[in-house]
């Protein structure tokens, strides 16, 4: 049976030539790896040196937020306090228009960025290589990962204080790391470069300036660019996007470009990136063994009463929290997170997928092209089978598929729709089409479940001959998970069959 | 009797659970891999134990949501891979700070002899650092660490037409870089 892994030439040791010899020879000996124990303690240590870095930083939160509180209530109006208090602002009511002022922990206009310098000069903080950089909220602090590029007319500062951190990038590039995503608008990890901001909550990228052009390339996750209160575009993996101080910001081409939602953007203010989570990625940013729950904010001053709700276990407070938040907000980027957030609260800490399909449901109608209306479309498309609603869920994943037919996600959502038609409506024959689409497209995971149950199907309907051709196919898989199952069904088959 | 290995199933699930002990096994039944892989990318002695380190802190902070999408092997290539690349990097800013200081070059830049190498293993080695980083990487996981072509994809991330044409240059390139050495 032909594969795709027949494609593939022998592999060069198994050959003739010096070449295949010295590989063979190179082969039989494992490159040698220093005692493992020793290895062993550095994790440990490493790991130990993580957790007691979050500790001390959420003691040291605690400590900075009761103080700054406390000083806002005689400092109300001084932008420096705000500066440093982060999370920490004086209230503002639920109601009150939205805010002028940027809610980020960034420098502000009126605090003159540094001039760019000799590389490092004086920059006592900066962070070359891993550089671990602490925010104000325990919930929302960010572990980051800021490498710099030197190029040869540019600089990068980096600037960390317990507070705040910011790269100010004259010219260069920065490849930034963020592993971790819980941090919110409020107490972001920023790269300046030009009019633009790029507030990082998690991801792989890089930021490049030359002269006035600013590029960005994202090589992991999603990115939404925004400028002022205008969305500029999407960015997926491997998409690319550049802008210009005073003039209109591009999506250029890209590889998935089909996501880029690009509007004009006509706000001489600030740009603003905030990096989204991606459907299906192997390093999913919640839930880490050693961090609270994820938090995001609803809206600048819903944050710090949600995030700090969820950090406390109290799921449900916090949840009615973003949705009470969502609510008082009008059409702002907050309240579609507000609502995105307790959609999630729902569904994974609560265990209420009825009431996140609802809460997605109000994100769906009062953001149809939001930010994060993929993201919504994707959960409900994935809950509704789960509360019973299986025709809904088969028009969302078609919605979708509609939307962005070559995305990544597209072999996932051909996966779902026959697994809710085979095993939620009973139609397996509609949902053989549905597993070849996803057999077709996806990865070796999607591609492993998608091509066995098509076998099944095939099966179901009768068509035992393609049956047992698909069985066999499938066993032709590198490591196929429902080997055992596929052998019995295909020896029944052969047995069957003429 | 002899000891039956668990399941990498049953030691990602005894790890998620918490038990210490897991943690350690899995570290011995896959450090030497990570290693191994990390050193064939072209991480270089003094780096590859922090970037081996650095590998398994990713893997036990985010176990619990692995959830078995792909095969944990993969997945700790795909982690060494960019782990590597950071690396890579890292040695590269060093290099550029210690010129820009006036400095001696960073030594990890210009290694010397490894005699504790086989022969073999120091050819194969100065090929794989010569290589291009995007050739290197298919042409280890395929040729060296045995992947197949879907497995090299899911490492890399790559389609799986891509990850054919790169290790079809990779491979001309690697012979001819043994080819260069060998003696005339």
């Amino acid at each position: 049976m032909k594969t795709e892994t027949d494609d593939f030439p022998e592999r060069l040791l198994d050959g003739e030539g010096p070449g295949a010899e010295l590989l063979r020879r190179f082969a039989r000996q494992a490159p040698h790896a220093p005692g493992e124990n020793a290895a062993w303690d550095g994790t440990l240590a490493r790991l130990g040196r993580d957790a007691g870095r979050h500790r001390a930083r959420l003691i040291f939160a605690l400590v900075v937020g009761a103080v700054t509180g406390a000083a806002a209530l005689y400092v109300a109006s001084s932008p420096r306090t705000h500066l440093l208090a982060g999370a920490a602002k004086p209230p503002v009511p639920l109601a009150s228009p939205a805010p002028s002022a940027s809610p980020r922990a960034t420098l502000p206009a009126a605090v003159p960025a540094p001039a760019p310098a000799a590389p490092f000069a004086d920059a006592p903080h900066i962070q070359l290589g891993r550089g671990a950089v602490g925010l104000p909220l325990g919930a929302a602090e960010l572990v980051g990962e800021a490498e710099v590029t030197l190029s040869r007319d540019g600089s990068a500062r980096a600037f960390a204080t317990p507070t705040a951190a910011t790269v100010e990038l004259a010219a260069g590039a920065l490849d930034l790391h963020v592993e971790k995503r819980q941090a919110d608008a409020n107490h972001a990890f920023e790269v300046a470069a030009g009019p633009y901001r790029f507030t990082v909550l998690g991801t792989v990228f890089r930021v490049a300036r030359t002269g006035d052009d600013v590029t960005l390339s994202v090589t992991e996750g999603r990115v939404a660019v925004s400028q002022g209160a205008n969305t500029l575009a999407i960015i997926t993996a491997g998409g690319f996007w550049s802008g210009a101080a005073g003039k209109e910001a591009e999506a250029e081409s890209s590889p998935r470009r089909d996501l880029a939602d690009r509007t004009t953007a006509t706000s001489p203010a600030p740009g603003r990136l905030v990096a989204l989570r991606a459907p299906g990625r192997e390093v999913p940013p919640e839930a880490k063994p050693f961090d609270p729950p994820a938090t995001a904010s609803a809206s600048p001053s819903a944050a710090g009463p949600c995030a700090a709700r969820a950090s406390a276990g109290d799921a449900a407070g916090a949840a009615d929290c973003y949705s009470t938040a969502a609510a008082a907000s009008g059409a702002e980027l907050g309240a579609e997170i507000g609502l995105y957030e307790a959609a999630r609260l729902y569904r994974d800490a609560l265990g209420q997928p009825a009431r996140a399909v609802a809460t997605l449901q109000e994100a769906q109608r009062r953001f149809p092209a939001g930010v994060l209306s993929t993201e919504v479309s994707l959960s409900l498309a994935e809950l509704l089978p789960k509360v019973g609603r299986y025709q809904e869920a088969l028009d969302e994943a078609a919605a979708i598929l509609r939307r962005h037919p070559t995305e990544a996600h597209a072999a996932e959502l051909h996966l779902l729709r026959g697994d809710v038609l085979r095993a939620g409506l009973g139609r397996c024959a509609a949902a053989e089409a549905e597993y070849g689409a996803a057999a077709r497209a996806g990865d070796q995971r999607v591609a492993d479940a998608a091509s066995f149950w098509r076998a099944a199907c095939l099966e179901a309907t009768g068509r035992r001959a393609e049956a047992r051709a698909a069985f066999a196919l499938y066993l032709t898989h590198p490591g196929p998970a429902h080997a055992a199952e596929a052998r019995r069904h295909l020896q029944s088959l052969q047995t069957a069959l003429p | 009797m002899k000891a039956v290995a668990p399941t990498t199933e049953a030691l990602v699930a005894r790890c998620v659970a918490g038990e210490r002990q897991a943690w350690r096994e899995l570290h011995q039944r896959y450090y030497a891999m990570v290693y191994g892989f990390l050193r064939r990318l072209g991480v270089r002695p003094p780096d590859t134990e922090d970037a081996c380190q650095e590998v398994f802190v990713q893997v036990f902070r985010y176990l619990a949501t692995f959830q078995h999408r792909a095969d944990l092997r993969t997945w700790l290539y795909k982690l060494s891979i960019s782990q590597a690349a950071r690396s890579r990097r890292r040695a590269a800013v060093r290099q550029a700070l210690r010129w820009l200081l006036r400095q001696q070059a960073d030594e990890q830049g210009t290694p010397g002899p490894d005699w504790s190498e086989s022969d073999a293993q120091k050819r194969v080695h100065a090929a794989l650092d010569r290589m291009k980083e995007l050739h290197r990487e298919v042409f280890v996981l395929f040729e060296l660490e045995g992947l197949s072509g879907e497995e090299v994809a899911a490492a890399t991330g790559l389609p799986h037409a891509t990850v054919r044409r790169r290790l079809h240059h990779a491979r001309k390139e690697f012979q001819m870089l043994i080819g260069e050495e060998e003696p005339s």
